[in-house]
This record gives C-alpha cells, sequence and structure tokens, in this order.
C-alpha cells in the first residue's frame, strides 16, 4: 500500500477549514516548513485537510498540528491528553490517531508543534526542540502509553514517530518572521534578494490560504493536492513567476524623479506617476503603449543616444503626441520613465 | 491835409416810364431855391423834387398820396470832391456808377447799400445793434438826419422827415454824436471794455470780500485747534507707520497665497493618495477573484492565475510604494502648512498691534492734520486773496486808461453842449421866441417845443445849429447838401417868410449845397443873401413830369437801368 491509499484511509477533519475559513497563523509555520523542505528532491506540503499541516513525500507522510500556548509556561501532557467533553478526545489523541495505520512501505510521523516547551510529571524539556516520545524514559513512555490506551480504548499503543517539537517561531505574530525566512530562502534559492519581498510573501501566503481554506472532501488524491497542497514544483513556478514578473520600474521613476527635480516639480510628476500607475491598471491603451515602446526601444537600442535623459527625449519626440487627449505631458513624460526603467530592469512587457 | 469833402447834387431825374415824362432838375453848387408861383404855385412839384433827392440816396420819405412813387425811377448826379457819381433808384433797386456811368455797386439792401456808399462818402453812421451788442452800419437815411427838413414834418427836435429810423431805439443821442465826431467805433470798444471790466472788477471784489471773511474764519479755527509744534517728526512718524503697515499687509498677502498654493497642493496629493487607495481596493478585488480562479475582467474561469497574480502583487507593491511617499509628502506639506498658519497668524496679531497703536495716535494726528489743513487753506486763501488783489489792481488800471480815453469823448461832448447851448439862445433871442424855456438847450440830447406858428422855426433853428456843431466839432466828416423844404410855410407875413430864408442862407455858408423851396419867391425878395439859383416851376398843377424831359433824358434811363454791365 503507497502513500496515496494510506492517506486516503485516515479520517479527514475539515472543521478547521469549514469553520474558521480565514488564514491562520498555523499555515505560515507550513510555508516556513515548506521552504526547510526546498532541499529535498520532492516533496508537497497539504494545508489544512486532515492536520494543520501535511508533509508528503515518495514513502512518507508526516503530520504536524500547531498550538499556540499564549502564557509563558510549559505546555504539560496532562493539558495535552485531556479529552474534549465533546468528541472525548485529547489533543494528543487525536495526533495519534492519524498514524494508527500500519503499513510497511509507507513510514507514518506526527508531531505536536508549540510556541512552549513540553512538560510532563515535573520535567520541563526545554533543551531539545524536537522530542520523540519514544526517546523518553520507560516510565514516561508508560504514562504517555497508558494515558492513550485508556483514551483510544487499544491495548497496543505505539509511540515510535510520535513528536513534540518545540518552535521558536514567533506564532503569536509570525508574519515578520516568515517575510524574513521566505525572501532568505529566496536569496539562497536564486542568488539574488526579491525585488519585492512584500509581493512575495502576498504570493505565497495567498497561495497557502487558498488552498487551506478549499473546503473539499475528495477520494481523488491528484485533485486533493491540486486543490490543497503545494508541490515542490509549484513552488518553483511560483518564484519564477516571480522572478520574471516583479520589476522595480516604479520605485526607479520615483527615485529618478526624486534626484532630478526640484521640490515643486517632483510633487507634479510624482502625482502624474499615481494617474499613470493607476491608468496603466485599468487602460489597455497604455498597456499597448507600453508593450510598443517597449518593442521600440528593443529594436532600436543601438541607435539610441547613450544617456538616460536624452533616451526620453527620443521617445517623447515619437511618442508624445500618439497618446490620447486625458493624459498630460507629465504623465506622458513620467510613463516614458516608467517604462524606460522597467526595460533596464529587464522587464519587457 | 485832406479836401473838405462836399457833396454836391447836380441833377435830379425823375421818371415815370409807363407815362414816358420825366422831370430833370440842374442845381447850382451854392445856394438853390425852387419856387413857383406866389398867387397859384401850390401844388407844382416843389416837395416832390425836395423830397426825390435824398430819397434817391436811399433814405425814405414822406410822399404825398398823390405821388405814385412805384412806377418811378429817381438818378442824382453828384459829386463829391469833384468825383462825379450817379445813383439811380427804382422801388427798392439800388445803383451806383461812377463818371463814366460804370456800375460800382447795386443792392436791394440798405445795409449794404450804406456799407458800399460810406466807401464813397468815407462817412457812414454807426450804431449799436441791441441784439448782438456790436456797432453796425445804420441804413443811410441816418446820414442825411440833419440835412433835410420835410415841410410837413417840421416837429421841433425830433427828427421826423425820415421814414422807419424807430429801429435804433433811442438813436438820438449816439446818431448826433455819431455825426459830431464824439461817438465811434472806438468809443463804443472802450465803452463796452469798460461794462465788462467792471462786471469783472465787482465780481473780483466779491470773492475778495468773501476770502477776507474766510480767511477771518480759518484764523479764529487756528488759534482754536492745539497742535504739535514738532509737524516734521509727526509727519515722519507717520511715514514710518505707514511703511510698518505696508510691510505687515504685504507680508500677509504673500503668506496667504502661499497658504493657498500650499493647500492646493495637499489637496491635489490627498486626491492622487485617495486614487491609489481606490486602485489598491481594485487591485485586491483582482486578486481575490484570481484566487477563486476567476478573470477580475470578464468572469470567466482561469486555470492558472499565477502570472497574473504575480502581476498584480507586483501593482499592489506599487501602490504601497507610492502611496507612502505620497503620505510622506503630505506630511510635509501640512508642516508647511502649519508654519505658514503660524506666520500668518503672527502677521494678524501684528497688524492688530499696529492698529491699535495707531488708534491712540489717531487724536494727536487728527489736530495736528486739522491744523495743518487750516495752515493750507489759509494759505491757499491768502494766495488767492493777493492774486485776486493784484488782478483787481490791474483790472482797475486798466479801467482808469479806458476812463481816461472816453474823458476825451465826455470832454468833447460837454464842450458839443456847451457850445449848442450857446448857439440855441442866441437864435432864441434872435427870433423872439420867449416861450421856450433855454433849460431845454442845456443838453443837446434834451428836447424843447414851441408852441403852434413857432414850431417851424424853432425846427429850421434847431437843424441848423446841429450842422454848424457838425462843421465844428467834426469838420472832416463829409457835408451833404441842406435840403428844406419850405422851411417857412407857417408864415403868412413875408417879412417873417424872408427871414427864415435869410438866416438859412446866412448860417449854411459855403461848406454846404443849399436847396431851399417855396412858394413866389423871387431872387430880390431877399436882402444881402444871393442864390446862385432860382428854379421856377411853371408847369401845372401835379404835372411836375413832361414827354420832353422825358424824351430828352430817357437815353439816361435805359443806360443806368439796364440789367447787364
Amino acid at each position: 500500500m503507497g502513500v496515496i491509499s494510506v492517506y486516503n484511509s485516515i479520517p479527514y477533519d475539515l472543521s478547521g477549514a469549514a469553520s474558521k475559513n480565514r488564514f491562520r497563523l498555523e499555515m505560515l509555520w507550513g510555508i516556513s516548513k515548506m521552504f526547510d523542505l526546498y532541499d529535498k528532491p520532492d516533496f508537497c506540503v497539504v494545508f489544512d485537510y486532515k492536520c494543520d499541516i501535511e508533509i508528503h513525500f515518495d514513502d512518507t507522510l508526516e503530520f504536524y498540528q500547531i498550538k499556540t500556548h499564549k502564557v509563558q509556561s510549559p505546555y504539560k501532557f496532562t493539558v495535552i491528553s485531556k479529552p474534549d467533553k465533546n468528541t472525548g478526545k485529547s489533543i494528543i489523541g487525536r495526533l495519534y490517531l492519524l498514524k494508527n495505520i500500519s503499513d510497511q512501505q509507507v513510514s507514518m510521523k506526527v508531531a505536536l508543534v508549540s510556541n512552549a516547551f513540553f512538560q510532563i510529571d515535573k520535567k520541563v524539556y526545554s533543551d531539545v526542540e524536537v522530542l520523540k516520545f519514544s526517546d523518553l524514559d520507560e516510565a514516561t513512555q508508560k504514562k504517555i502509553c497508558d494515558a492513550l490506551k485508556t483514551e483510544l480504548q487499544q491495548d497496543d499503543i505505539d509511540i515510535s514517530n510520535v513528536h513534540y517539537i518545540y518552535t521558536s517561531m514567533n506564532l503569536l505574530d509570525p508574519e515578520n518572521d516568515i517575510k524574513g525566512k521566505i525572501a532568505g530562502c529566496f536569496e539562497k534559492i536564486k542568488n539574488c534578494e526579491p525585488i519585492k519581498p512584500n509581493a512575495l510573501y502576498r504570493l505565497i501566503r495567498d497561495t497557502v490560504d487558498a488552498k487551506a481554506c478549499y473546503e473539499l472532501k475528495s477520494d481523488d488524491y491528484d485533485e486533493l493536492i491540486l486543490h490543497k497542497g503545494i508541490t515542490k514544483a509549484q513552488l518553483d513556478m511560483m518564484l519564477n513567476q516571480y522572478v520574471d514578473n516583479t520589476d522595480n520600474g516604479v520605485k526607479q521613476a520615483q527615485e529618478y524623479i526624486e534626484s532630478k527635480y526640484s521640490v515643486k516639480e517632483r510633487r507634479k510628476l510624482k502625482t502624474a506617476l499615481v494617474h499613470i500607475l493607476e491608468a496603466s491598471v485599468r487602460s489597455n491603451e497604455l498597456k499597448n503603449k507600453e508593450r510598443e515602446i517597449s518593442s521600440y526601444i528593443d529594436s532600436n537600442i543601438e541607435n539610441l543616444p547613450e544617456e538616460f535623459e536624452e533616451i526620453i527625449d527620443v521617445l517623447l519626440q515619437n511618442f508624445g503626441d500618439s497618446f490620447s487627449v486625458e493624459y498630460t505631458r507629465e504623465q506622458i513624460y513620467v510613463f516614458l520613465i516608467l517604462i524606460l526603467k522597467r526595460w533596464e530592469d529587464g522587464r519587457n512587457a | 491835409m485832406e479836401e473838405m469833402r462836399k457833396m454836391i447834387f447836380k441833377k435830379l431825374y425823375i421818371f415815370s416810364s409807363s407815362e414816358k415824362k420825366a422831370k430833370v432838375i440842374e442845381f447850382a453848387e451854392g445856394k438853390n431855391i425852387i419856387t413857383s408861383s406866389p398867387v397859384d404855385g401850390t401844388d407844382r412839384g416843389k416837395s416832390v423834387i425836395m423830397k426825390s433827392l435824398y430819397h434817391a440816396l436811399g433814405a425814405d420819405c414822406y410822399f404825398d398820396d398823390k405821388w405814385q412813387d412805384d412806377g418811378k425811377a429817381y438818378i442824382v448826379n453828384f459829386t463829391i470832391a469833384n468825383e462825379k457819381y450817379y445813383i439811380f433808384r427804382c422801388n427798392r433797386l439800388f445803383k451806383v456808377f461812377d463818371s463814366n456811368r460804370r456800375l460800382l455797386f447795386k443792392t436791394i439792401d440798405r445795409h449794404e447799400l450804406a456799407a458800399s456808399l460810406g466807401t464813397i462818402f468815407k462817412f457812414a453812421v454807426k450804431l449799436p445793434n441791441r441784439s448782438e451788442d456790436t456797432l453796425e452800419i445804420t441804413p443811410p437815411a441816418y446820414n442825411y438826419l440833419l440835412y433835410f427838413l420835410d415841410q410837413d414834418k417840421l416837429d421841433g427836435t425830433n427828427f421826423a422827415s425820415f421814414k422807419q429810423l424807430a429801429q435804433y431805439p433811442n438813436y438820438k443821442e449816439n446818431a448826433l454824436f455819431y455825426h459830431f465826431g464824439a461817438f465811434d467805433g472806438n468809443y463804443y470798444e472802450i465803452m463796452h471794455k469798460l461794462e465788462s471790466l467792471s462786471d469783472e472788477i465787482s465780481r473780483l471784489k466779491k470773492d475778495k470780500e468773501l476770502s477776507e471773511s474766510m480767511l477771518e474764519k480759518v484764523f479764529v479755527s487756528i488759534k482754536d485747534v492745539s497742535y504739535s509744534k514738532s509737524i516734521d517728526l509727526l509727519r515722519h512718524d507717520i511715514e514710518r507707520s505707514k511703511e510698518q503697515y505696508s510691510s505687515i499687509a504685504k507680508m500677509l498677502s504673500e503668506t496667504r497665497t502661499k497658504l493657498i498654493e500650499i493647500r492646493n497642493e495637499k489637496d491635489e496629493l490627498q486626491r492622487s493618495l485617495h486614487s491609489l487607495e481606490h486602485l489598491g481596493k481594485l487591485n485586491e478585488n483582482h486578486i481575490s477573484s484570481l484566487l477563486k480562479h476567476r478573470c477580475p475582467l470578464c468572469e470567466s474561469e482561469v486555470a492558472d492565475t499565477l502570472h497574473l497574480r504575480v502581476m498584480k502583487y507586483n501593482t499592489n507593491d506599487d501602490i504601497i510604494l507610492l502611496s507612502s511617499d505620497l503620505q510622506i509628502s503630505i506630511s510635509q506639506t501640512d508642516k508647511k502648512i502649519a508654519k505658514l498658519e503660524e506666520e500668518y497668524k503672527d502677521g494678524l496679531s501684528k497688524l492688530s498691534a499696529y492698529e491699535k497703536s495707531l488708534g491712540n495716535k489717531t487724536a494727536e494726528v487728527n489736530d495736528v492734520l486739522k491744523h495743518q489743513g487750516l495752515i493750507e487753506v489759509r494759505d491757499s486763501i491768502t494766495s488767492d486773496l493777493v492774486t485776486t488783489r493784484k488782478a483787481i489792481e490791474g483790472k482797475e488800471v486798466s479801467e482808469k486808461e479806458l476812463k481816461k480815453q472816453i474823458r476825451v469823448y465826455n470832454d468833447r461832448k460837454k464842450e458839443i453842449n456847451q457850445r449848442y447851448y450857446e448857439l440855441m439862445l442866441a437864435d432864441k433871442i434872435k427870433f423872439g421866441l420867449e416861450e421856450i424855456d433855454a433849460k431845454g438847450f442845456e443838453k443837446i440830447t434834451n428836447s424843447f417845443s414851441a408852441g403852434g406858428s413857432n414850431k417851424p422855426i424853432s425846427t429850421v433853428i434847431w437843424y441848423t445849429n446841429l450842422i454848424k456843431l457838425k462843421h465844428q466839432f467834426n469838420p472832416d466828416a463829409i457835408n451833404f447838401p441842406v435840403v428844406f423844404d419850405s422851411p417857412n410855410n407857417a408864415e403868412t407875413d413875408l417879412t417873417k417868410r424872408v427871414r427864415v430864408y435869410e438866416y438859412l442862407a446866412q448860417n449854411i455858408d459855403d461848406k454846404n449845397q443849399l436847396i431851399l423851396s417855396g412858394i413866389g419867391f423871387k431872387s430880390d425878395d431877399f436882402d444881402g443873401v444871393q442864390f446862385d439859383k432860382v428854379i421856377y416851376l411853371e408847369n401845372a398843377k401835379y404835372e411836375l413830369l413832361c414827354e420832353e424831359d422825358y424824351s430828352n433824358n430817357s437815353q439816361l434811363l435805359i443806360e443806368l437801368s439796364k440789367t447787364s454791365e
């Protein structure tokens, strides 16, 4: 039985996706985890289907349950193992159930992830990040097993591959940590800083959010992966698309204006830049013009002057009168600066 | 010395073309008498002849009803200083010819006639035209006033022998003195100037009085107003505070302008920011649509939205970038606005402080200004007064000069009156005209009247003495022929009748041609008086004109009456 059939045999829980339907902090941990895995040959991160975060490898399934602990005190086993009044299941019980399928070919791992250290009896495990329950002393193991036996009414309890993971990530306010992590990873992967880290973050986050919020009961594993998971290939594609389609033209145009003009002229040109940005989102004319002018620059780059200002002059002469009446001279001028800056940035519209 | 200008009637022609009759009378240069039978000599035409002379020269005489003037033509051949002329009259048409009978001028207007004759006579009476306030040449009758007496108009001191003399009211005095050389254009002009001078002087004097009384009031007011002695200091002060005000006002105005500008800038920035916010929302909506795999523009399903989303995130970042830049700019303009508002408030408080301090000064300034104003008024009035006084002085000098000139005229008038009185008094005694009060002679303009039979003689005396006065006081002016028609017509007593003629013959000397008329005279009737020509009319009653004279002289009539030259 492979990963797919094993996975399919696990009961799913869409209560999170269905009830919350909003971006959740645990997803950020998932993103972080996804970038941690980038060196692996292949993987797929599934968001909020059978567990908060799932990672599917060729022969391994990993399930991570994220629990934020708001007080600065360790997470006690008694709390983790206390059955819920309504469901009758404890946190650790639910997690254990996920790996309750025994298969020779498929390795299973479940983990409780928290921002607090684990405590059982009087012992606080503050020196380990990943605590494997099977590595604990006999008595402690027995205590855990007994609790599970009682809760799940099972005689045979195997706590190998059951983990408690302490994460130093600020799960109360993870956004900045994640942004930094994404940027750092991007740099490692693409050997350059992301031009617009915020846009990259939005790209990843929105994609993950969409996956997490997708409400699906499906027995088709491929369909599930498509809607709820991000594979390494998909992550690569996102990064590549980002590299290809992100430009710094507006910022450069803004800096150019800033460096070259007086306060009064700057104000005029900057507001013109705002209008141009606004119009270029809506107006097909401007989109077409940008294409036309970029292609003109491409074809004529040998004949164009050296200096930036001089090129703008040539563009003004050639295209200045071809715009519709609603564009002022300043707006046209700023638009040409923007196009040239984007072109210099290597982005051809 | 120019030769004495004396007019002599040489010949009189009276033509009646319709009857083909005429009368031609030839006169002697000296004394002439026209007479007829002492028995039955009336209505023979003496008066017609007498009246026709000056009638031909442009005066209008009172012809007898029986005399039809309309159809007649009169020609007088006369000389002035040996220069021969013809004058032709038919109704209102006059023509004047020279000795060769070349037309000198023709006219139907009496004033024109008088002006033209004036060039020949070198004399034309001028009288004031009341309506235009100028001196104008009168119709010719005024020239002959002294020289013609109608036997029916022996009316004392009134000129009654010519018609239509009333067009110049009170003409008698001016006309008389004109003849005597005591009234002329110069006199009239001087009088005119004097009149306007005196008007001006009295106006200036009124101005002067007014100024003096104003000045008096101003002096009183000046004493009542207290003032700072250091007026220059105050003026300096005012000047400085004016500068202060204008600098505050300038600063306020500039700041206000800047504030308006910068608020406009802020408004523009805010509008840009607003539109960016709007764009941001739109972009987010697009992203949301794409996340649901819907095309944000057409709502169709899009399988792979990654590319489009990346673009949108890119735009999103640009929006954030520009938005924060705009917000920085807005907060910068806010700072500028706050600074300018502070400046403006500061300016306002400066202005209010300035106005307050100005208020304190106002009373003092007002007093000083009032004082200064009064001083200026005083100076201005004083200067006006000086000017007025000088003008009055100047005018009075001119007035004095003119009055001096007028005095020459007035002295002459006085002399004339004096001489007139002497002459009249002598003749009163001579003719025993006791009923006439000699007081009436004191002024030539006075009238006197004699009753009944003395009226003709007194009239003759008056005329004769006027002629004498003319000779004495205006000897250079032309002497016209004296034409007195039957000056004795009231007398029945032969001796008395003769006395009038003798008187005339003796008193009208050779300066004037004399033409008299009267019934039943013979040349030897007069004692010691020699008439040069006695013209005896022997024609039937009312038959003065005869065919013979017409046929002998019609050539002249034809010649002078032809229309072309």
